[in-house]
C-alpha cells in the first residue's frame, strides 16, 4: 500500500470514528443500555447508578482510543519515512523500532486515562487487580452528578473501615463517595493519590489513619504506580529518600517515563491471571500463623518511631495543604489496630501519633479530627485479622461517618483556602 | 554479576565504549580486565582460584608441549586434570562424597567422622575449570598448539559472555579468535543484539515468570496438585530451565557477537526431538560434545563393542549429572539420561537404523503426525527427567525423595480431576513462546537479512514483551550454581 493511500486510510478511520460516534452515540448508548443496563450496574455493585450515561462515556472513550490509534499509527508511519530519508540505512531498523516504542508508550498513556481501558482488565470482583480497580474508580470521579463529592483515601484499613455502598446509599443524593484506598498506603502515597486525582471537585477527603500509616520500613506498592518525576523535589525535601525501598522507587520513576512498564501487573493480571501472579500473596498468606497474637508479636516489629514516621509526618502536613488548596475538607479518624496489635505497640508511638494529628487539626480548622473516643469502640471481636475490622464493625462505622458527613452538610463547613 | 541486572547493563556500556576505539592487543587487555572484574563483583575472593586454574593450565600445555617423552607428557596432563578435578571436588563434591561415604558405611557399623567443608561453591567454577581442562587435553592430543601468551590464555578461560554459564568454548575456537584481531562487522553486530533481546525474552519473561510458579510449588511440603495439575508444574519447568540456559547462553552469543567473537550455538530446539541422542545433540550442546570428546571416546566409545558401549553411555552421563550438582537427585539423573541413550541405541540396533541419525524429515500428513506424536512422547520423557533434576534443587524438610513420590503419586494417579486453568493457561501460553523461539531457533541468524520494516517490528515486540512481562528482580540463572 503507498504511503499516500495509508495516510488517506488511517485519517479516514478517525474521522469516521467521530462523525459515527458524534451521530448516533447516544441512541447506540441507549439501546446498549437497553440490554446491557442490568448488567453493566450489577458488575459496578454501586460505583455507577446511571448505566446509560456509564456507556455513552465509554463509547466516547473507546472512539478517542481508536482516534489516538490511528493518529499514533500514522505519526509512526510519517516518523519512519522521516528517519528512512535522513538516516543511514544500517541504523533505519533501530530508531523506526525506537519510535515505535514510543508509540506504543504513548499509547499505553492514554489508555489510561480511560476507564473502557481499564474495564477490558476488570476480571470479577475479588480478582482484579488492585490498580485496575482504582484506576476504574479514579476514572468515574469525573462522571459523578450529585452536588457534593468525598473520596476516600489510605490503605486497605480505609476501605475495611468504612463502605462506601452504605455512605452512597444513604447519602447518594446529595454527596456521592469514592473510596480510592491501596492497600499497603500510608500518608505519603495517599498524597499521591490525591495528586493524581482528576481536577474534579472534591468537597471531603475521608482518611482513616492508625500506627500503621507511620510504621518504619514500608512495603508500599503505591510509589510505583504513582510517583512521577514531578513528585521528585518533594518526596527528597521530605526526606523519602532514605525511607523507601529502591526498587519502588525505581519502578515508579521507569513507570512515570514508560507507561506501558506502569500497566504491566494489572495488563499480566488480566493475560496470565491473578492467580499465577499473586503466587507472593499466596506464600505471604499461607505463612499466617492462625493465632492472632503470635502473628502481632511479629507485626508488631516495625511499629517504632523512624525516619519514616518523621517523613510521613511531613507528608501529612503536605496533603493537609493539599486539601486545603482543593477546599476539600479533610476528614481524618484517628485508628485503632486490632488491640491484640495495639497493646503489643509501644504506647508512646501511638501517643506521638495522636499529639501531632492533634496539633495538625488545632492549626488547620479544614481539619476535622475524629479521635478514637468519639467513634464507635472497637474490641478483638470486631476484627476479622489484626487491622482489619468484619463487616457487622464496618457497618456501623460507616453509619458513624454517615452520620459526620450529614452534620459537616448541614453545618456547611466550608474549606478554608489558606487557613492557619 | 547477572546479565539480567541494571548493574550489568551499565558494565556493558562501559566495556564497549572503552572497546570499540582500542587496538587489538589493549582490546584483550581491556576484555581481561572487566572479565575479572565482573567475576569479582560477585566475589572477589574467588578470583585468585580463577587465576591459578588458569595459570596452572598455562603453564601445564607449555610443558606438555616442550616435552616428548610420553611419560613426562601424561604427568603434566595428569597434574591438570588432577589440579582441576581437585579444585571442583573440594569446592563442589567433597561435602556429598563424605555424607555419602558415612551413610554408606554406617550400617555396617563404621563411623567415620568426616569435616564438613563450609565453602560457598564459586559460580561458574564447573564451566571454566572444563574449558580450561580442555585445553591441556587438546594440547596433550596435539589437536592445537600450546599459547605462548598468558594474558590471551587467561582471556580464553575468563571471557564474561561464557565465564559463569557457558558456553563451554574449546580453545581451537576461540583462542584463534582473540589471538587475531577482530574485524566487527555491522551484520553480526545486529545478529548480536538480536539474539541478547531473544536471550532477554527467554530468561525474563519465559524463564522468570514461570519459575515464580515452579518455586511456589516446589516450596509447598507435597505436590500442590494432582494429575494433569501435576504435570503442568512440570511442564513449566521443562520451559523454565530451557528459558534460563538457552537464554543465557544467547545473550552470551549477542555480547560477543557485538566485539566480534563467535561462541558456538549451545541450544537448538531441544523440545522438538523424537529421541535421546537427538536431545542431547539440541540441549547444552557444549557440555555434551565435552563430555563425548574427553569422557565418552576417552572411555572407548563404541570401539570396544556393545557392552563397554552401554557401559560408557552409562558412565558418560552418570558423570554429566554429577557435573550438574553434587546430590543423588543429579547422580540419578545422569543415570537416567544414560539409560535413554541405551535403550535408545538398543531399539536403533534392533530396527537397524545408526542411534545418532537425525530426526527423519517427516513427510505426508500421516509422518508429521507420527513425528508430532513421538516428539510429544519424548518431551513427557524429557519432563520425568526434569523432576529429578528439579527436586536436586529442593531444599526444605523433607527432603528431595520426598518430593519425587509426592509428584510422581499425584502425576500417574489418573483419577477425575479438576483442572486448573488458572494454571494450566498461563504455563500453555508461555511454553508456547518457549516453543515459538525453538521453532524459530535456525532463523535467528538471519536477523541481519531481515527489511528494515521487518526488524523494526521485531524488535518494538520484543522491547514490548519484555517491558510488559518481563520479571526484573535480578533472579540467579539456574546454572551458575553448576
Amino acid at each position: 500500500m503507498g504511503s499516500r493511500k495509508l495516510i488517506i486510510l488511517m485519517a479516514g478511520v478517525s474521522a469516521a470514528a467521530l462523525v459515527l460516534y458524534a451521530v448516533l452515540g447516544r441512541t447506540l448508548a441507549g439501546a446498549l443500555d437497553v440490554r446491557f443496563g442490568h448488567r453493566v450496574l450489577q458488575m459496578a455493585a454501586g460505583k455507577t447508578t446511571d448505566s446509560r450515561m456509564f456507556i455513552q462515556m465509554r463509547l466516547r472513550e473507546a472512539v478517542f482510543l481508536l482516534t489516538a490509534a490511528a493518529l499514533i499509527a500514522l505519526a509512526q508511519f510519517l516518523a519512519a519515512c522521516w528517519i528512512n530519508r535522513r538516516t543511514p540505512p544500517r541504523l533505519v531498523w533501530i530508531l523506526s523500532a525506537l519510535s515505535g516504542f514510543v508509540c506504543l508508550n504513548a499509547f499505553a498513556l492514554l489508555a489510561a486515562h480511560t476507564v473502557v481501558f481499564w474495564c477490558l482488565l476488570f476480571t470479577g470482583t475479588g480478582t482484579t487487580h488492585n490498580y485496575t480497580q482504582y484506576r476504574i474508580k479514579w476514572g468515574l470521579t469525573r462522571e459523578m452528578q450529585a452536588p457534593k463529592q468525598a473520596v476516600l483515601f489510605g490503605s486497605s484499613q480505609t476501605r475495611a473501615e468504612i463502605d462506601e455502598g452504605i455512605l452512597n446509599e444513604r447519602l447518594g443524593t446529595r454527596l456521592w463517595t469514592t473510596e480510592l484506598h491501596f492497600p499497603g498506603n500510608q500518608v505519603y502515597d495517599m498524597l499521591l493519590n490525591l495528586e493524581d486525582l482528576p481536577p474534579v471537585k472534591v468537597d471531603y477527603v475521608i482518611c482513616y489513619l492508625s500506627e500503621g500509616n507511620f510504621i518504619v520500613g514500608p512495603q508500599t506498592e503505591s510509589i510505583k504506580f504513582f510517583l512521577n518525576f514531578r513528585n521528585l523535589p518533594e518526596f527528597y525535601s521530605l526526606g523519602g529518600a532514605f525511607t523507601h525501598p529502591n526498587r519502588s522507587f525505581a519502578y515508579g520513576l521507569l513507570g512515570n517515563a514508560l507507561p506501558l512498564f506502569r500497566l504491566r501487573d494489572p495488563l499480566l493480571d488480566r493475560i496470565l491471571g491473578s492467580s499465577i501472579m499473586n503466587l507472593s500473596q499466596e506464600e505471604w498468606n499461607q505463612s499466617l500463623v492462625p493465632d492472632l497474637a503470635t502473628r502481632a508479636r511479629t507485626a508488631v516489629v516495625p511499629y517504632y518511631f523512624g525516619p519514616n514516621t518523621v517523613f510521613q509526618k511531613k507528608a501529612f502536613c503536605v496533603f493537609a495543604a493539599r486539601c486545603r488548596e482543593r477546599h476539600a475538607v479533610l476528614i481524618v479518624c484517628c485508628g485503632q489496630l486490632n488491640p491484640i496489635l495495639g497493646r503489643m505497640v509501644d504506647p508512646s508511638f501511638r501517643a506521638g501519633m495522636l499529639a501531632f494529628l492533634r496539633g495538625q487539626a488545632a492549626q488547620d480548622t479544614n481539619i476535622v479530627l475524629l479521635e478514637q473516643a468519639q467513634m464507635p469502640a472497637q474490641t478483638e471481636k470486631d476484627y476479622d485479622d489484626l487491622t482489619h475490622v468484619n463487616t457487622a464493625t464496618q457497618a456501623r462505622f460507616s453509619d458513624f461517618i454517615v452520620g459526620v458527613l450529614e452534620n459537616l452538610m448541614q453545618t456547611n463547613l466550608p474549606a478554608k483556602h489558606g487557613a492557619h | 554479576m547477572v546479565f539480567n541486572s541494571l548493574i550489568f547493563l551499565v558494565f556493558l556500556a562501559v566495556v564497549l565504549t572503552l572497546y570499540y576505539p582500542l587496538n587489538h592487543r589493549s582490546q584483550n587487555l581491556m576484555l581481561l580486565a572487566a572479565s575479572y572484574f565482573f567475576y569479582g563483583w560477585w566475589d572477589y575472593r574467588f578470583l585468585s582460584l580463577l587465576l591459578f586454574t588458569s595459570l596452572f593450565d598455562y603453564v601445564c600445555a607449555l610443558k606438555i608441549e616442550a616435552e616428548n617423552r610420553p611419560a613426562r607428557r601424561k604427568l603434566f596432563l595428569a597434574s591438570s586434570i588432577f589440579v582441576n578435578m581437585g579444585v571442583l571436588g573440594i569446592f563442589k563434591y567433597y561435602n556429598f562424597f563424605a555424607a555419602t561415604l558415612r551413610s554408606a558405611l554406617e550400617p555396617m557399623g563404621v563411623h567415620l567422622d568426616f569435616p564438613t567443608l563450609h565453602l560457598i561453591l564459586p559460580i561458574g567454577l564447573s564451566f571454566y575449570t572444563f574449558l580450561s581442562m580442555s585445553y591441556t587435553i587438546d594440547v596433550y592430543r596435539k589437536e592445537i598448539p600450546a599459547t605462548r601468551n598468558a594474558l590471551d590464555f587467561m582471556l580464553y578461560v575468563a571471557y564474561f559472555p561464557h565465564l559463569v554459564a557457558g558456553p563451554i568454548v574449546r580453545a581451537s575456537y576461540l583462542l584463534p579468535q582473540i589471538q587475531r584481531p577482530r574485524v566487527i562487522k555491522a551484520p553480526e553486530v545486529e545478529n548480536g543484539i538480536w539474539l541478547i533481546l531473544i536471550g532477554y525474552i527467554k530468561k525474563v519473561v519465559i524463564a522468570d515468570r514461570l519459575g515464580q510458579f515452579v518455586d511456589w510449588s516446589f516450596a509447598q511440603p507435597a505436590a500442590p496438585f494432582d494429575n494433569l495439575n501435576a504435570w503442568v508444574v512440570i511442564y513449566a519447568f521443562a520451559f523454565q530451565i530451557y528459558g534460563d540456559f538457552a537464554g543465557y547462553s544467547d545473550i552470551a552469543r549477542g555480547l560477543a557477537k557485538l566485539m566480534g567473537f563467535e561462541l558456538v550455538v549451545n541450544f537448538r530446539a531441544p523440545y522438538l526431538v523424537s529421541n535421546p541422542a537427538a536431545f542431547w545433540r539440541h540441549w547444552h550442546i557444549s557440555l555434551s560434545t565435552w563430555l563425548r570428546d574427553y569422557l565418552y571416546i576417552s572411555l572407548g566409545g563404541n570401539r570396544h563393542g556393545r557392552w563397554k558401549t552401554y557401559r560408557n553411555l552409562m558412565l558418560t552421563m552418570l558423570l554429566g549429572g554429577l557435573w550438574h550438582g553434587a546430590g543423588l537427585a543429579f547422580v540419578l539423573w545422569g543415570l537416567y539420561q544414560g539409560l535413554l541413550l541405551v535403550v535408545h541405541r538398543l531399539w536403533s540396533e534392533f530396527r537397524g537404523s545408526p542411534a545418532h541419525s537425525a530426526d527423519p524429515h517427516p513427510s505426508g500428513w500421516l509422518g508429521w503426525f507420527k513425528m508430532f506424536l513421538l516428539v510429544a512422547v519424548f518431551f513427557h520423557i524429557t519432563c520425568l527427567g526434569w523432576l529429578l533434576f528439579r527436586a536436586g534443587g529442593v531444599r526444605h524438610g523433607e527432603g528431595e525423595w520426598a518430593v519425587v513420590r509426592s509428584y510422581l503419586r499425584a502425576m500417574f494417579r489418573f483419577q477425575g480431576t479438576h483442572l486448573l486453568l488458572n494454571f494450566i493457561i498461563p504455563v500453555a501460553m508461555l511454553g508456547a513462546l518457549g516453543l515459538f523461539f525453538q521453532w524459530r531457533n535456525w532463523k535467528m541468524n538471519e536477523f541481519s537479512q531481515w527489511s528494515s520494516s521487518k526488524k523494526a517490528l521485531a524488535v518494538t515486540t520484543a522491547l514490548a514483551l519484555i517491558t510488559v512481562m518481563g520479571v526484573f528482580q535480578g533472579a540467579q540463572f539456574i546454572y551458575f550454581q553448576f
